[in-house]
């Protein structure tokens, strides 16, 4: 049997034309063959969420269709409305995510994922988060807004204020760069309850499932964490040469595919100078300091500063709760995981791997319960 | 890095990780818990003495399966934000995703936590109550609180049904739940370990896998093989309506598996406890199959130049009979 590649790195698991990472190049491709660098300054999160799911960027035409079709599916249904109104409103937002899309999606009979399902599985995920967040404030929800666009629609239910153009920008840009990003863990898990011809609720709801890992979506929020933690610039140095010292991984630092600078986290940092200049330069500080105490430890390895180090400082910039950074990231990357969905069902088969046995030999005789 | 780059559609044959709890021997129509054998442990052991095996790698001693069988009875009632969300899903709703739903809210929590063993004890003591609660609401009846008293088997169909099963239908599911309680890096499976390798907690996992489960290419083939048994109605028009059928390109429910190259060790068992339960049903599973060769008109064999396994009944075509004769959901 074929060796064992523990986490499958380096095993291809499907094709796919959604995105691509080239790792040794540190670039970002979204289908068609985009570069993220060059979608950024154009492109908002709805129109790359169309290029995901078509192949191409919408017409203006198409647009306004994508952003009315969204707006017509904002709202929670009765069941999604009951279940979330029972969970504790301190529960943590990805478990409340996982719940409501999942009581949201709930069908009588099992339907074959479509694109409907994916704009209307993606249009509800601001609603949730932006409940979730006021829920835990004590307050009472806010309905969307059909004229408002998603990324404002996420602050407004959180506010339930007219947001700021500049932060609305901010989310927005954020939401572009994580919408995609090849077989991570979970658009795998995605992709493989797919496989088994289940529901497009049902991946969404694995992937967000898998997306809640500290070693995955839940990255963003650690990385703050470390920083909170580190406090100021000034700070910087003696705290990572402490925790270094202590053997504890530094938050934000490090990726399996990228073996340069992540381009997602290039664009953030740039953004994150004006969006929190007090955090910016705590986060430069660490970062320079982080990357010389990595390279000197590990010189083979290429210690990169990666998405969630960058992202975690803009998105306290746009006033995004550091409790909401995972959820922020699962409405993002919503589009990417229905994308993927939609485009395995052209060549459906079931994802079973093998699997190394590592326990006793077949042909143990159980003894009766008294002998034992 | 491996540099294996090669695309191995549905990883077939890709070893994906290490195991120590079940293996598949496909060749040989093996399934092994830990070392046991199944057949050794299917009509021996309770569902409780399996699941202790598969969490803690060897059987319980009488103590530790009591205090097993405590953990689950105290842990069977759904919590207060469990039971308003299963109010709040329409009563013809997918069980499946009545499941995936309510499991998910009956494991939210404050802050992440490991995985460990009380709260997969804790996961797996709600599964019953969720789909009974829901079986009956869906039929209109009055829920059933769980008991104590009663196994993991025998509380569950208490709870469908209002009243205690007899011995032998206890034992027919007990060893149905056995069976099933584990098969290598199945498709759910390996959902729920994809989703653990991000570190997230055991709930999210679980929520993945049934998922996964749903999809028909999976759990959901036992259901779509009392739904075809229904369509040939009975065992003298088993054999024209398989012919009729597979003219018309119909899918066989119930045959054909990705690892098996011989006869599912699972559906052995489970062939011959229908044939004592329900001779009837079983009249009408067996016709099209009664030989031990299959007929040559399965989906698979079908298809020139496929690779695929010679046909033989998977487990899912006696599990549905079976799980039909203990009027259990058949999602269960």
């Amino acid at each position: 049997m074929a060796e064992f590649s523990p986490g499958l790195e380096g095993v291809v698991a499907a094709e796919t034309a959604v995105s691509e990472v080239d790792g040794a190049n540190g670039r970002l491709m979204y289908r068609g063959g985009y570069l993220i660098e060059d979608l950024v300054p154009v492109a908002t999160y709805e129109e790359v969420a169309y290029l995901l799911w078509h192949g191409e960027l919408p017409t203006e035409k198409e647009l306004e269709a994508l952003r009315r079709q969204m707006a017509a599916a904002r709202k929670l249904n009765a069941s999604a409305r009951g279940t979330l109104a029972a969970m504790d409103s301190q529960t943590d937002p990805m478990d409340v995510l996982r719940t409501v899309v999942s009581a949201q999606g709930a069908a009588k009979a099992l339907a074959k994922p479509t694109l409907d399902e994916a704009i209307a599985l993606t249009a509800i995920f601001p609603t949730i988060l932006g409940a979730t967040w006021r829920r835990r404030q004590g307050k009472d929800p806010v309905e969307p807004q059909d004229d408002l666009s998603h990324a404002a629609n996420v602050l407004w239910m959180m506010e339930g204020k007219e947001p700021e153009p500049d932060k609305v920008h901010l989310v927005d840009t954020y939401l572009v760069l994580l919408a995609d990003h090849g077989l991570n863990a979970s658009t795998f898990a995605a992709r493989v309850v797919a496989s088994t011809g289940s529901d497009l609720t049902s991946c969404v709801v694995g992937a967000v499932a898998a997306l809640k890992g500290p070693a995955h979506g839940g990255a963003t929020l650690a990385a703050r964490n470390m920083l909170d933690k580190i406090g100021s610039a000034d700070n910087a140095e003696k705290w990572l040469t402490e925790a270094h010292a202590r053997h504890d991984r530094f938050s934000g630092f490090g990726h399996r595919v990228y073996r340069t600078y992540d381009p997602r986290a290039k664009i953030l940092r740039e953004m994150a100078k004006t969006a929190a200049p007090d955090l910016y330069k705590t986060a430069a500080k660490t970062e320079e300091v982080a990357l010389k105490i990595l390279h000197e430890a590990h010189p083979e390895r290429p210690n990169a500063t990666n998405v969630d180090f960058w992202a975690s400082v803009v998105l306290t910039g746009a006033g995004i709760p550091k409790e909401l950074f995972t959820t922020l990231f699962a409405t993002s990357r919503v589009s990417g995981w229905t994308a993927h969905v939609l485009e395995s069902l052209s060549d459906l088969r079931i994802i079973r791997p093998a699997s190394r046995w590592i326990g006793p030999q077949p042909g143990k005789k159980p003894l009766q319960l008294a002998k034992r | 890095m491996s540099t294996n780059t090669s695309y191995v559609p549905g990883l077939e044959g890709i070893v994906a990780s290490q195991t120590a709890i079940s293996m598949v021997d496909g060749a040989n129509g093996r399934l092994v818990y830990q070392g046991y054998v199944i057949a050794d442990l299917a009509e021996e052991m309770s569902f409780e003495e399996v699941a202790f095996l598969l969490w803690e790698g060897r059987l319980p001693t009488r103590a530790e399966l009591e205090a097993l069988s405590l953990e689950l009875a105290a842990n069977r009632t759904l919590t207060q934000a469990a039971n308003i969300a299963l109010d709040a899903l329409p009563s013809e709703t997918d069980p499946m995703d009545v499941l995936r739903s309510v499991v998910s809210v009956q494991g939210v929590e404050h802050r992440l936590a490991k995985p460990t063993v009380p709260l997969a004890i804790h996961a797996a003591a709600s599964f019953p109550t969720i789909l009974a609660m829901f079986h009956r609401r869906q039929l209109g009846l009055e829920p059933i609180q769980p008991r104590r008293d009663l196994s993991h088997a025998a509380n569950y169909l208490y709870m469908l049904n209002g009243k205690e099963s007899s011995p032998e239908i206890v034992r027919a599911l007990n060893t149905y739940l056995v069976l099933l309680a584990d098969h290598g890096m199945n498709a759910s499976t390996f959902a729920a370990r994809v989703i653990a390798s991000t570190e997230s907690d055991l709930i999210s996992a679980l929520v993945g896998a049934i998922g996964a489960l749903k999809g028909p290419a999976h759990g959901g083939a036992p259901a779509a093989v009392i739904e075809q048994l229904e369509l040939i109605g009975t065992a003298d028009k088993a054999e024209q309506w398989m012919r009729d059928a597979r003219k018309r390109k119909v899918k066989f429910m119930g045959f054909g598996h990705r690892i098996y190259r011989v006869y599912d060790p699972r559906a052995k068992i489970l062939k011959e406890m229908c044939r004592r339960m329900n001779p009837k049903f079983y009249d009408l599973a067996t016709r099209p199959t009664s030989s031990s060769t299959p007929p040559g008109c399965c989906r698979r064999s079908a298809c020139p130049g496929s690779s695929s396994p010679p046909p033989s009944p998977s487990h899912a075509s006696p599990a549905g009979a079976l799980m039909c004769s203990n009027r259990a959901p058949t999602t269960a």
